[in-house]
């Protein structure tokens, strides 16, 4: 149920400050909640990048798959590598949402980064960041790598 | 503290399931649970972006002060998001709140920018929100107005 994955993640949040015996700390807390269920709703949009703004030419100018040719094909892509591997990574238990829980592979990987540098909204690319960091931090796995860190729970 | 705020609004969602005394359904209103927290955590971050906007194109003049010139980004978030933040209690130091319900013309320039400048998917997500809202606190951000029964 979603209320529960919601206290799940406070909770989690909650075990780390104790673990680390800076519970004092709630402002930090807080703002890795907030982290976390700000980067829940996938990206609104793609910027068409400003160095190419011709689609059949992406694949080349940003080394993508062929198929990288349609604005609306790279939106859901985008989704998937990213807001997909964090609600999965939290366990984000609603039904309406869709959740990738399968760690990317480096293609997947180097195409995730080159869709934030070139084709994402600062905001949402903000957004995103700083939930890899709070998921770094709280549940010890390395999004941007798709690792666990040493200690983090697998 | 933030996680209070998100736990009063799964403790509104509760309460408001369990004074509805009839129940018929439990399992449709388990989803609908649910689905009343997306609604609002889904909208809480604000637009990502406008779509076909010059933004130094001054689309303002209606409801601000001549010459004013404000982002249309920054503006839809305060006349959207802001608002829901607002009603929900919704406190975090680095957010942006707004307290001050919409007048007249703000409500138009909202809606204006809605209809032509907002992505669909962050549109979408902002109405689910107002549905929600409705719905749960009894308040009606689209004209933003208590309504009748919560008064």
């Amino acid at each position: 149920m979603l209320d529960v994955s919601i206290q799940n993640i406070i909770e989690k949040i909650r075990n780390h400050y104790e673990n680390t015996e800076v519970s004092s700390f709630s402002e930090e807390q807080e703002g890795h909640l907030n982290n976390i269920l700000s980067a829940l709703r996938g990206p609104d949009g793609v910027s068409t990048p400003v160095s190419c703004c011709d689609p059949i030419r992406w694949p080349v100018v940003f080394n993508l798959p062929e198929c990288y040719t349609h604005i609306g094909y790279i939106l859901e892509e985008l989704k998937r590598l990213t807001t997909c591997r964090i609600r999965s990574v939290v366990d984000y238990k609603f039904s309406g949402n869709i959740k990738n829980d399968h760690p990317l592979d480096r293609q997947e990987i180097r195409i995730r980064d080159t869709l934030l540098e070139n084709f994402t909204y600062d905001h949402f690319r903000f957004h995103y960041n700083s939930a890899v960091r709070s998921i770094r931090m709280i549940y010890g796995y390395e999004l941007s790598t798709e690792e666990y860190l040493k200690g983090g729970l697998r | 503290m933030l996680d209070t705020c998100v736990q009063d609004l799964i403790e509104k969602i509760r309460s408001y399931y369990e004074k509805l005394l009839v129940n018929p359904n439990f399992f449709e209103e388990k989803g609908e649970r649910e689905g009343h927290l997306n609604n609002i955590l889904s909208a809480l971050r604000g637009p990502d972006g406008v779509m076909n906007v010059d933004r130094r194109l001054v689309i303002y003049t209606e409801s601000k002060p001549s010459g004013y010139n404000s982002d249309p980004l920054d503006e839809l978030k305060r006349l959207t998001t802001c608002r829901i933040r607002a009603i929900i209690g919704y406190k975090f130091v680095g957010n942006f709140i707004n307290y001050q319900p919409l007048c007249d013309k703000e409500i138009r320039m909202r809606d204006i920018l809605l209809d032509n400048f907002a992505y669909p998917h962050f549109k979408r997500h902002y109405l689910s929100a107002v549905y929600t809202i409705k719905t749960i606190y009894g308040y009606d951000l689209s004209t933003e107005k208590l309504l009748e029964e919560s008064k």
